[in-house]
């Protein structure tokens, strides 16, 4: 008998992808990685299983037995429990009451403290993790967080773990404590079903691998018997592989020229400088600054000292209206929060920094707007049902693609990208680095900032290594070496 | 089969939703006047229909105002108290024998100003707008106290007068007052850069200001507009009642907000039309304008009106669950 079994499950949504007749085997004590581009339905399939959304036809089994449910309490309690990747912690509450949080212990009606601090401090001994019970959630790093959260699913009976994405925003020593604390877990003969982009980390953390393409499961392989290579043909289906990087000549001219920048967000005050139609990359650690220097260049951080020049004139990049009338667009890390606006459209998400050049007499011309939009749709290919579309049914990579769009309408000269590709699928991934080559190609220059420095090394021209707010060194192409700028990044060299 | 009957159920409901999506406040519209001429014989009269929107035009100026201010998410609790203020201001440019012109732009500026400092408060001292306006209602009617000594002003001009009581071609002035601004306010709020950018603003800040929008100068534009439309309804107000009261516009503010959530809008930003308000100020006006002829007593009248608020917004929260993608809001 299976722990969980999934028979030809099928979805649909309006407008979006769907998933058509998926057979899923997950067996007690594996760890079964589940990856696929975004849009192939691993976060519909997932949804299914802890309760969020319904599926349409096919039926889940939990241990043999048909389960039917549409709420997450109502999943979790029969256990399955999951760790989305955009879970929230209350960051004004202690550790100890968000694992408890929703089912407080009570004593002659008020809450047992004392059992909540036991219950909390069980949990994390369990997981071995050396976490303080009273801290606030709020002070913790991401990393620390979400080892919260996973004490929070496990504080309860769980049969079956659902992990999203787990490690996008960790630290490779985080990596290594999640991936130790899944191992007990398997110990304990708890399914976990991993869904990641990182295949490294899949071939290093799972059992078995099953891959899904378009809304159908393509097919399930045993971890040690496959190759990566055939992991990313069957997800991509006959799709082009990743961008590799370009050999073009950069011209010597200067478009950014940074002297002793300090600013609120800034630790120690930056130099440096930006070619034109280079792709200069920050390499650094989370929380090493990458994100506060693209930050203030994009005027976030309010009033800056310092010199910044624009093609040798000075510019005040203080606010970012400044920065944009400066030259400058920003693609934010935190997409969600920070790129889209999830109430309107494609068409209205892409206008939004361009409005002022789609207006006639102060108004804004219906078939100029019409014209633009549909020009970026196609320029930047993006998969949506028409321009009308909430922006919210299309999938991670297709949104960031209109992110992008809604940049390069302005003609900007300097592209900030933070992250550009976080939790994007490989084929999203290689046609975002394609379109900022292109872009690049007609003269833009880029700084770009990213934790994955496999991806820094295929693409840019030169890099910056950033460590506690400081820029320490830069390293041209020719001596692009992995092992040797991860070392300068985690200071041991 | 009871969890498959359940289900067609549900998923009858849900159509019910998709479809009255945007549509409901005009079927409430149509339900509630329907009822109404078949409940009184004077209802569909000419006369009525005219007193109808004589009374909701200043409601319906207040509301376009409310309107600017609830897409980005805010809420402005000082409408009712400016009209009482701005007609108080109007009324003594009046008497001071000042003539039509200062006393329609006096009034205007104050209403401008308070709104100026409102949004000045909000957007840089990032206190939460309904503690500022609920501040500034106490201060602005406390200032129209002050002003009168708590006696109303009246006797004014006949062109003053023309404002609120005048009618060109047998339409009431503030009616046609209402229905270009309605106009002008939706043409403001979908093709120009300001308009656009408070859905943008209203559906997520942080979005807005990496999109390198200024989020606090729309924020206090917002304001200013707020507290000028709610002068224009304060000197509609006391034009047509030849008298400015410091009471006047009490609980308008109320009407206003239900008017514009009515009307579609989200209250937490981001999502409504200002056609959307002018039907739901049209709503509030008819279901007053019924129960007075049914002669309910007007102090039921303010329990409905709250009741339905309560209504629009829970409608709105129903709606929300729904998996997007068919309809538009």
């Amino acid at each position: 008998m299976e722990l969980l079994e999934v028979r030809q499950v099928s979805k649909a949504f309006p407008g979006v992808y769907a998933l058509k007749k998926v057979d899923f085997v997950l067996k007690a004590g594996e760890v079964h990685a589940l990856v696929g581009e975004n849009g192939a339905g691993k976060s519909t399939l997932i949804k299914i299983l802890s309760g969020v959304h319904r599926a349409d036809t096919g039926a889940v089994f939990l241990e043999g037995k048909p389960i039917e449910f549409n709420n997450p309490s109502a999943a979790r309690a029969l256990g399955i429990g999951t760790i989305f990747q955009d879970f929230e912690l209350a960051n004004n509450l202690t550790v100890a009451e968000n694992i408890s949080l929703g089912r407080l212990p009570r004593r002659r009606g008020a809450v047992d403290w004392n059992a909540v601090r036991a219950r909390a401090k069980e949990v994390l001994g369990a997981l071995q993790v050396p976490l303080d019970p009273m801290a606030m959630a709020g002070g913790l790093g991401v990393g620390e967080q979400q080892i919260v959260e996973i004490a929070r699913v496990m504080s309860q009976e769980v049969k079956v773990l659902i992990m999203d994405e787990p490690t996008s925003s960790l630290t490779s020593e985080e990596v290594d404590r999640l991936f130790e604390i899944m191992r007990k877990l398997t110990d304990r003969e708890v399914g976990i079903i991993y869904i990641s982009h990182r295949l490294e980390e899949v071939f290093r953390v799972s059992d078995r691998i099953s891959v899904l393409r378009d809304g159908q499961m393509i097919g399930t392989y045993v971890t040690r018997e496959v190759e990566p290579a055939a992991i990313i043909s069957a997800m991509l289906g006959g799709r082009k592989h990743a961008a590799q990087h370009k050999e073009r000549q950069i011209s010597g001219d200067v478009v950014l020229n940074v002297e002793n920048l300090s600013g609120p967000l800034l630790r120690e005050p930056i130099s440096f400088q930006l070619h034109r139609g280079e792709i200069l990359g920050l390499a650094g650690l989370l929380g090493s600054g990458r994100s506060e220097i693209l930050g203030t260049l994009f005027g976030m951080g309010g009033p800056t000292t310092g010199t910044v020049q624009v093609e040798g004139t000075d510019v005040n990049l203080s606010s970012p209206q400044q920065a944009v009338a400066a030259g400058m667009a920003l693609v934010p890390e935190d997409r969600h929060r920070e790129g889209i606006f999830p109430n309107l459209s494609v068409r209205e998400n892409m206008v939004i920094p361009n409005l002022i050049r789609l207006t006639r007499g102060g108004l804004i011309s219906p078939s100029r707007e019409k014209r633009f939009v549909h020009e970026n749709i196609a320029a930047f290919s993006v998969k949506t049902a028409g321009p009308e579309t909430p922006i919210t049914n299309l999938s991670g990579g297709n949104q960031q693609k209109v992110v992008f769009a809604k940049w390069c309408g302005t003609r900007p000269r300097i592209l900030l990208l933070d992250e550009p590709t976080r939790g994007v699928d490989v084929g999203a991934k290689a046609e975002l680095y394609a379109i900022v080559n292109r872009l690049v190609e007609k003269g833009l220059s880029v700084i770009l900032a990213s934790s994955e420095l496999k991806e820094l090394l295929d693409v840019c021209d030169r890099i910056l290594v950033v460590r506690n707010g400081q820029i320490i060194t830069e390293v041209p192409r020719d001596h692009f070496d992995y092992t040797n700028i991860t070392a300068m990044m985690m200071g041991a060299k | 089969m009871q969890t498959q009957e359940w289900n067609l159920s549900k998923r009858l409901l849900r159509c019910t939703f998709v479809l009255l999506d945007g549509y409901s406040v005009v079927i409430g519209l149509v339900l509630v006047s329907g009822a109404m001429s078949f409940l009184s014989p004077v209802f569909l009269t000419s006369p009525n229909l005219l007193s109808v929107i004589r009374q909701v035009s200043v409601i319906g100026l207040l509301a376009i105002g409310e309107t600017f201010v609830v897409l980005t998410g805010e809420i402005d609790l000082s409408v009712g108290s400016l009209v009482a203020l701005s007609g108080v201001v109007a009324a003594m440019a009046q008497k001071a024998g000042l003539g039509l012109v200062p006393s329609i732009v006096l009034p205007l500026a104050v209403g401008g100003l308070t709104g100026a400092i409102i949004g000045v408060i909000v957007a840089k001292g990032k206190v939460p707008s309904f503690v500022v306006t609920l501040g500034v209602m106490g201060v602005a009617r406390g200032i129209a106290l002050v002003l009168t000594n708590g006696f109303p002003i009246s006797g004014f001009g006949e062109n003053y007068k023309w404002i609120g009581g005048g009618e060109v071609f047998s339409i009431p002035v503030p009616m046609i007052l209402l229905l270009i601004l309605t106009v002008v306010a939706a043409v403001v709020l979908q093709q120009t850069p300001f308009g656009r950018n408070l859905y943008a603003l209203g559906g997520s800040r942080k979005a807005a200001f990496y999109s390198g929008i200024n989020v606090d100068r729309e924020l206090v534009k917002v304001f200013v507009l707020s507290g000028t439309f709610a002068a224009l309804g304060g000197i509609v107000l006391t034009a047509r009642l030849d008298a400015a009261e410091t009471v006047a516009g009490l609980g308008y503010e109320l009407s206003a907000i239900a008017a514009v959530v009515i009307g579609g809008a989200s209250l937490s930003g981001g999502v409504g039309s200002v056609y959307g308000t002018l039907l739901g100020t049209l709503f509030i006006g008819v279901i007053a304008n019924g129960l007075t002829l049914l002669a309910v007593s007007s102090y039921w009248q303010q329990v409905v009106q709250g009741a339905i608020i309560v209504l629009a917004v829970l409608l709105d929260q129903l709606r929300k669950r729904i998996p997007r993608g068919v309809s538009r809001t």
